[in-house]
């Protein structure tokens, strides 16, 4: 359907649609009409925000409903994964400290999802929410700092692919020391935890980031069973990277084989 | 995070949060908003046990469904109330429930005395609300309440009132417009 500014009878229909008040046949052409117009799209809203506020009350949540709530989300439905939430964010919108928020232009798509996944007013964007995006929302700092590292020409960006070949975590090393770790795509782990390793070069002596010697991996980061963001020390970055699964609490030494290697 | 820093957070940070099955972030949600939730479900049903059914169901597919809420689309709240609002008519329009809703409906006329509105709404809003309620003529007004706590379509109103299906339909459209205006004005939505 087109939107056709003569197209009356939908028009009509908006005020009774917002309130739940059309038949159902109707309902389903006006969807079909709200999906090809923007303006009847945004009047329904208005309406709505209107009907929410005739039905507001200052009354305390029902006592005795919110255990039943809860006794139904004992835990994730089975099988299901972390959800993708699409948060579409207003293109034009403000930043949280009032200003229009700086464009990024072409930088990493890993930067706009941690932008995203913090809500501070990106472009749209689809984020994959890791287990500890609480604390993720209350850390906007160390985002900031993260992306403030891959905006330095200076960083090394280090992708760890999996064994398909697809990108599953994002390092930026700054050159003077310290780095972001930004997971993209890593399944969620039950009672384990994935560890971040630098394995130094073969003439290397461990430099001080650990405890040397030769090509043994260094252990940079407990990540957690779902990583999303997190700083880790290196002085030396030199050498390549990689994740292995590990029990809980990390390893001294990896355990199992990468899911991930720097190239 | 801490029970406080629940308490701080956004609405839709915590709705984020639930996208990653943080109970705490539903539980602030419904601590927030289960209130209206549930007024809302009770006005149109009249029927405890049917309205806390509802109530279960719009936070539990917030629960398995967040991604629904959309915020640049509006309100958590307006969102709630419209997922509320739809089940609790599907609920009203089943003829099971209709019989049962209207002999409650009846029990509670005779009793009288039942006013929810003084019962439930938050006075300076609901002051605000009313005085653009007043705004309207009655016609508005009645084709208004009856579609939205009465649960009624407009072909219902229109036979209700004993009025042409268009001018309910206009009535309902303009009056909703008249109440947006009235409420912007007085501060209780923005623009």
């Amino acid at each position: 359907m087109t939107w056709n500014p003569d197209n009356t009878e939908l028009d009509e229909l908006l005020g009774a649609y917002a309130l739940d008040a059309v038949d159902a046949h109707e309902a389903l052409r006006v969807e079909a009409y709200l999906r090809e117009n923007p303006r009847a799209r945004a009047e329904v809203e208005e309406y709505r925000a209107v009907a929410a506020l005739l039905a507001s009350s200052g009354t305390e949540a029902p006592e005795g409903v919110w255990e039943r709530i809860a006794e139904a989300l004992d835990a994730p439905p089975d099988g299901v994964s972390a959800p993708v939430i699409e948060f579409r964010r207003q293109q034009a919108g403000l930043g949280r400290d009032g200003r229009r928020p700086r464009r990024l232009g072409n930088v990493l798509g890993i930067a706009a999802m941690i932008v995203a996944a913090l809500a501070i007013g990106f472009a749209v964007t689809e984020i994959r929410l890791d287990d500890r995006i609480g604390e993720l929302n209350a850390s906007q700092e160390l985002a900031e700092e993260a992306i403030a590292a891959m905006l330095d020409p200076q960083a090394r960006q280090i992708a760890l692919a999996g064994p398909d070949g697809s990108v599953a975590m994002r390092l930026v090393v700054r050159a003077h020391g310290g780095g972001y770790v930004v997971s993209d795509d890593l399944p969620r782990l039950d009672a384990q935890t994935y560890q971040l390793w630098r394995i130094p070069p073969d003439d290397d002596d461990g430099g001080d980031d650990g405890d040397g010697g030769g090509s043994r991996p260094i252990s940079l980061d407990v990540l957690g069973a779902s990583p999303g963001i997190s700083e880790f020390e290196v002085t030396d970055p030199a050498g390549s990277y990689a994740v292995t699964i590990e029990p809980a609490g990390g390893s001294d030494q990896p355990t199992t084989e990468p899911v991930a290697v720097s190239a | 995070m801490t029970r406080d820093d629940w308490q701080h957070a956004s609405d839709s940070s915590l709705v984020v949060a639930i996208g990653r099955w943080h109970q705490e972030a539903l539980a602030e949600v419904y601590r927030r908003h289960g209130g209206a939730v549930m007024a809302l479900a009770l006005r149109i049903l009249r029927d405890r046990t049917m309205a806390e059914d509802i109530v279960q169901d719009v936070f539990f597919r917030l629960w398995n469904q967040p991604d629904r809420f959309d915020p640049e689309r509006g309100q958590l709240r307006a969102f709630l109330l419209a997922q509320t609002h739809g089940r609790a008519v599907d609920m009203v329009r089943s003829e099971t429930s209709r019989r049962a809703r209207e002999e409650k409906a009846a029990r509670q006329t005779a009793e009288a005395g039942y006013d929810l509105d003084l019962e439930v709404w938050d006075l300076t809003l609901a002051e605000q609300v009313r005085s653009a309620l007043a705004g309207l003529n009655e016609g508005e007004r009645q084709a208004i309440e009856l579609a939205y706590f009465g649960g009624h379509t407009y072909r219902d109103v229109a036979a209700i009132l004993g009025q042409p299906e268009g001018t309910v339909k206009s009535r309902i459209r303009l009056g909703m417009q008249r109440l947006r205006v009235s409420l912007l004005e007085s501060g209780a939505v923005s623009s």
